[in-house]
């Protein structure tokens, strides 16, 4: 990142030769002619004569910086921060540098220190938003994208507070009551009824006096056609106690909508009902920001394509993509999802028109390389696919799904042998068994037969064990009378 | 052998024929969306009375849930020149239960051919009297059943010279809960996935002669594996001289039970290669075909299966192996845009080399809501230029309906083989086979002394081609008729060999072309 900043150079140095003060002059007028590498060199000088002078440190560590020598940047302005460890630019300059040598989790401290001391300052704003989102730290993101509106991206971080306070619970206290009642809630989003009321079962039977969950429960039966037995969960419910709320508990506040007290109420102890209402409270949150964005913007669109595309409804996920590019044209992220939804669509025709501008762009990307190719095998043309998945693999020889799809290639194009090694790398990504058997046909075109039947053998084992897991799964995904 | 194409264009055409029956197939489609509603169709060509011309018998559907009402299943007699009559009721067919598939074949060896019925919980076997007259004899035959079977098909896996019978069946189900698959939000309901009816195993009963059947299908091995069978195809995959069964499943890896002899079949498709496409992902498998399509003189599989599956081919390399030909026989490229169901490999143009029909419709009638696919589609016809096939116009393509069963038969004598086509719901199809071209045609028409009457299972190469007598086609469908052969230009085939279900072979020399011959075991 480019700081737009005006950087105010530091101009007293102390105890000062005529020499150095010339050698100081040239490099301030070095910085106005933006000629950062020289004035570097030249504030790296003074530093060496003057050691310790923080203004030197500072100019040295901005030059360094805006000359694209980031890794060298840190150690000057650190040093600078230690004279004085208020002095805005610098703070805002090392945590870019750390940004930009992939260091976010340190460019955050920093960071916030500036926007502490200067809080109208949006870049620096985005810059902590950036570093909280790739340090995985998106509770410290938060403030920032309120402040500046960025009512998606605050949406995502809740729900990224969500999942990590959900996956301290799974921690510290699995298969609990509150574990299985989040569980019944998530599927009852997608409408998957018979496994949220598995849940909501399972939750009962680990926290019968859980309260909320039958109501959940009544729900699924009035859906399912059994109003009887609802009532008598309805009847059930009513018999709980209610929440004593004299003083503020955290179901309390959520119970009235107070979210942000329930999350600093929930963070006093992490008990399983804690860690439940907070991840309820972040859910609760999540979608008050989403409900923030603007109509027919173009995050609108793209947080309706998304719910679409996550409830695999694809039809409805690409004309949402459709509208975000209408009023974002030439957006790749949106390109790609639309692109990725005419795949899931068969709309092959339409997914390559968009996947072979997308290159044109970006010849490179490992994604569109593997797009293409697979689109051409969709279409069952492997000698077209061939090409763009041997590109891809190429770039990324660790991007798994690249060489499951070229070694797919291969083997429609009749080159079996050659599909061995990709097919055996993509190995871990097989769910279904279906990679096995393909590994079984490049042994057989190789003569490894012996290999060939231990990957059928395998192939069978996958599918025995998935048939058993399904059985289990219909067995338990029956929606029963109360108990 | 490669045969040597001596005809070099032949334009394949057919012509809708309008004063064929009035066979409409009733499907009972019902807002519960029962699976069975998408599956019937199977019909029969076969010569019911005796007079020398194929007719036609067609499976119908019945009132769901409660299967009460039956939609009679029609006999259609063939009075020449595209004239056929209603003769269901003299003949004693119309049925019960829901109907999906037919098998036609002279099981008691008696000169005429007799006929099974597949359907829901209601299994038919029925005697011809040669007349055109057909007695129903279920009840003490021995193949009784309550399954959902799909299709059957008759051969003599024993070698006694009576024909046994093969059924699929298809899975678990329960009219009166049907389960909710789609978007409720939406108001969106569409038939259910295939995994969530129960795979069951298919059924094998011999052959004791007398009208009566043992269900050996535990003995045989048969109910050793469990699928969603669909459809059945016949052939000597390994060469051994036994005759293999093929069956389809639907989303689930095709079985091909190899006949081991005494009597015992052992499950080898995945062994063998047809149980899967290379990409080691099971299709909505229809229906198939088990001929040779390359003239190598082995037999080949093909299979239909739903848009973006393809159809796939399986080229029998020898020894019992098959390799995946679909993407380089361009099947691949040219099936993927369509479902499949009846399918068939017959030289239509008479080129010497058998071309591919298949009759086209998706499984979900609401499929244009849920992916870029189309309900109804036109049939298609891929003609076979030695080896590698190429989608040519043939004329089908302004017929778009829901497509299911086909069978193949010539139905006017002309030597060309025409198609019968079956639509959820709308009227069969007749398509006239009118190819231009002039190729030569044989059709051999065979009678086994000590193999079954028909010669089922009787494998015939003549002139570099090779091709089998069965009855069992593509989706739920059965033929009894002549082996087929286009042959180009020639006048005379020097050399006609015919190995009969016996193990006896039979050679015959310079036989004129553009004639039916009539084949006797010796």
């Amino acid at each position: 990142m480019q700081l737009s900043l005006i950087f105010v150079l530091a101009g007293a140095m102390l105890a000062q030769t005529a020499t150095q003060a010339e050698k100081a002059n040239r490099a301030k007028g070095m910085m106005a002619a933006n000629q950062f590498a020289g004035a570097a060199e030249l504030y790296g000088e003074l530093v060496r004569e003057l050691p310790g002078n923080t203004g030197l440190l500072l100019n040295q560590g901005m030059a360094l910086h805006l000359s694209g020598q980031d890794a060298k940047a840190i150690g000057p302005l650190e040093a600078a921060l230690k004279g004085n460890p208020n002095i805005p630019p610098a703070l805002l300059f090392l945590g870019a540098s750390y940004l930009k040598t992939g260091q976010a989790g340190k460019a955050l401290g920093p960071l916030e220190k500036f926007v502490a001391l200067e809080p109208a300052n949006v870049e620096a704003r985005q810059m902590i938003i950036d570093a909280a989102s790739l340090s995985g730290q998106p509770g410290r993101a938060v403030v920032h994208l309120e402040k500046l509106g960025l009512w998606y991206e605050l949406g995502r971080a809740y729900e990224g507070l969500a999942l990590d306070t959900f996956a301290q619970l799974e921690k510290l206290f699995p298969e609990s009551g509150p574990f299985f009642a989040l569980l019944g809630d998530t599927r009852s989003k997608t409408s998957q009824k018979r496994a949220a009321f598995f849940f909501y079962r399972k939750a009962l039977e680990k926290s019968p006096a859980m309260r909320g969950v039958r109501t959940e429960i009544a729900k699924i039966y009035r859906a399912s056609d059994h109003p009887e037995w609802a009532l008598h969960e309805e009847a059930a419910a009513a018999k709980l106690a209610a929440p004593d709320c004299r003083a503020k508990t955290t179901e309390c506040e959520f119970a009235a909508g107070r979210y942000q007290s329930a999350v600093r109420l929930s963070k006093m102890t992490s008990s399983a009902m804690n860690l439940y209402w907070r991840t309820r409270a972040y859910r609760e949150l999540s979608a008050e920001a989403f409900g923030k964005l603007k109509s027919g913007t173009p995050e609108y669109f793209r947080y309706k394509a998304e719910t679409h595309r996550d409830q695999n409804q694809q039809a409805e996920a690409a004309e949402a993509w459709k509208e975000a590019l209408r009023v974002a044209p030439g957006h790749p992220d949106f390109s790609r999802e639309l692109a990725g939804a005419y795949l899931a669509l068969k709309d092959y025709g339409a997914a390559q028109e968009l996947a072979t501008s997308l290159l044109k762009a970006e010849a490179e990307a490992v994604d569109l390389n593997q797009l293409q190719g697979d689109l051409y095998l969709a279409q069952q043309l492997p000698e077209k696919a061939l090409p763009f998945l041997e590109k891809a693999v190429k770039l990324d020889g660790r991007y798994l799904p690249a060489r499951a799809s070229y070694a797919r290639a291969l083997l429609a194009a009749g080159k079996a042998k050659e599909a061995l090694p990709h097919v055996t790398a993509a190995l871990p990504l097989d769910s279904d068994g279906s990679l096995h058997i393909q590994l079984a046909r490049a042994c057989q075109a190789a003569g490894l037969e012996a290999q060939a039947k231990a990957a059928m053998s395998k192939y069978q084992e996958i599918q025995a064990k998935r048939k058993q897991q399904d059985l289990m799964l219909e067995d338990e995904l029956q929606i029963t009378a109360p108990k | 052998m490669m045969f040597e194409l001596l005809l070099v264009v032949a334009q394949i055409r057919f012509e809708a024929v309008g004063t064929g029956p009035e066979f409409v197939l009733e499907h009972s489609p019902t807002t519960d969306k029962h699976m069975i509603e998408t599956m019937p169709g199977g019909l029969a060509v076969f010569d019911a009375n005796g007079d020398g011309r194929p007719d036609l018998f067609f499976t119908n559907g019945a009132s769901l849930p409660s299967l009460a009402n039956k939609f009679a299943n029609r006999l259609y007699r063939n009075d020449g020149n595209w004239k056929f009559t209603d003769v269901t009721k003299e003949a004693g067919l119309e049925g019960a239960g829901y109907s999906m598939g037919a098998a036609a074949g002279d099981f008691d060896n008696d000169g005429d051919v007799d006929l099974f019925v597949a359907g829901l919980r209601s299994n038919h076997l029925y005697r011809n009297d040669g007349k055109g007259k057909f007695e129903e004899i279920t009840a003490g035959s021995g193949i009784l059943s309550n399954e959902w079977s799909v299709a059957a098909g008759w051969f003599d896996y024993d070698g006694d010279g009576l024909l046994d019978l093969l059924v699929t069946n298809y899975g678990a189900i329960d009219l009166a809960k049907p389960r909710f698959c789609g978007d409720a939000a939406k108001q969106l309901r569409v038939y259910c996935h295939p995994r969530y009816y129960d795979p069951r195993p298919n059924q094998l009963y011999r052959n004791l002669g007398g009208g009566k059947f043992a269900d050996v299908s535990l003995a045989s091995g048969v109910a050793a594996v469990k699928g969603r069978g669909m459809s059945i195809a016949f052939g000597d995959a390994d060469g051994d001289g036994k005759i293999d069964a093929f069956v389809t499943n639907d989303g689930l890896p095709n079985f091909l039970f190899r006949n081991l002899g005494k009597g015992k079949f052992e499950e080898v498709g995945l062994l063998s290669g047809v149980a899967l496409l290379d990409n080691g992902k099971p299709v909505a498998s229809m229906g198939t075909d088990f001929r040779d399509y390359d003239n190598d003189g082995r037999p080949d599989v093909v299979v239909t299966a739903l848009n973006g599956e393809t159809f796939p081919l399986f080229r029998n390399a020898g020894g019992g192996q098959f390799v995946d030909q679909t993407s380089r026989s361009q099947l691949g490229r040219l099936s993927n845009r369509y479902a499949g169901w009846g399918v068939g490999l017959v030289d239509f143009d008479n080129d010497g080399w058998k071309d591919l029909f298949t009759a086209n419709a998706h499984v979900n009638d609401v499929v244009e809501k849920v992916e870029a696919a189309t309900y109804k589609q036109a049939n298609a016809v891929f003609r076979n230029a030695q080896g590698k096939f190429e989608e040519v116009d043939a004329g089908l393509r302004g017929s778009v309906k829901a497509h299911r069963g086909a069978a193949f038969a010539d139905l006017d004598g002309d030597g060309r083989v025409d198609a019968v086509v079956t639509s959820l719901g709308d009227k069969v199809e007749m398509w006239r086979n009118v190819s231009d071209g002039g190729g030569k045609f044989l059709t051999v028409k065979l009678r086994g002394t000590r193999s079954n009457r028909d010669g089922i299972g009787a494998v015939v190469q003549v002139a570099g081609q090779t091709n089998a007598m069965t009855s069992s086609v593509s989706y739920a469908s059965s033929v009894v008729g002549p082996v087929h052969f286009g042959l180009g230009a020639a006048e005379v085939v020097e050399t006609m060999e015919v190995l009969w279900p016996s193990g006896r072979r039979q050679t015959l020399k310079n036989v004129k072309t553009n004639q039916t011959i009539e084949v006797v075991e010796p």
